[in-house]
């Protein structure tokens, strides 16, 4: 199963540590859906193309396998699980998610308890503040 | 070149979010395919497929290949 969300999550968060050549072919293979082997011959013919234009960067033979891209993947999966490992911020994302819509939740009900109570209007207006707050909570995750 | 049917992310940071698109097996990158034939969010519990089974039916039917995640989805929606 090519698509994880799992791993798709962890390079919106992590993606900037992988080299340019990671970062590619885990949005390939994770991103866009494609084989193993339709990144080599992409890749392959990618570089042959910029061969013929002049550049050198890359010789006659120099061309890229369908284990080259996995151990290149898998390479780079092992990366973005050691960073989640050691810095957690996608689980800690989605932890204060879920809080937050918890807050969410309260304070709407308390902002609707209160208007039907005929509370005084400071109360449903700091139930109303506090939802706007974690609604730009919300954003920065 | 082969024509296949496979899935594309859209979707914001961290929500991820794809498109099943027909698409050729070149250019990945660039955003170009054929035909869009539904959605997938893997991030609802359960996951929600959408996909237009006609439309699915007759691509393969003209050749189109579906990926293993594509043809994993079409199995679980009934569609193969």
């Amino acid at each position: 199963m090519a698509v994880n969300p799992e791993f798709t999550v962890l390079m919106d968060v992590y993606g900037s540590i992988l080299t340019q050549k990671e970062r590619d072919m885990m949005e390939y293979y994770y991103n866009d859906d494609l084989s193993l082997r339709e990144i080599s011959d992409n890749e392959n013919i990618a570089r042959r193309e910029r061969r013929e234009a002049g550049e050198t960067a890359y010789r006659e033979n120099d061309t890229i396998s369908r284990q080259g891209v996995r151990d290149t993947i898998k390479r780079a999966e092992a990366k973005l699980l050691s960073m989640e490992e050691k810095l957690g911020l996608v689980r800690k994302n989605r932890e204060m998610s879920d809080i937050i819509a918890e807050i969410r939740k309260n304070a709407e009900i308390a902002a609707r308890r209160a208007y039907q109570a005929r509370a005084p209007k400071e109360i449903i207006t700091a139930a109303s503040e506090i939802d706007t707050l974690a609604e730009k909570l919300q954003e920065y995750l | 070149m082969a024509v296949k049917i496979r899935l594309r992310r859209i979707g914001s940071k961290g929500n991820p979010f794809y498109r099943v698109v027909v698409a050729d097996s070149r250019y990945p990158r660039d955003g170009r395919f054929i035909e869009e034939i539904g959605t997938y969010n893997p991030m609802t519990d359960p996951s929600e497929v959408k996909i237009d089974a006609d439309k699915a039916k007759a691509w393969i039917a003209n050749g189109a290949q579906p990926t293993d995640t594509v043809k994993n989805l079409l199995k679980k929606e009934g569609i193969l």
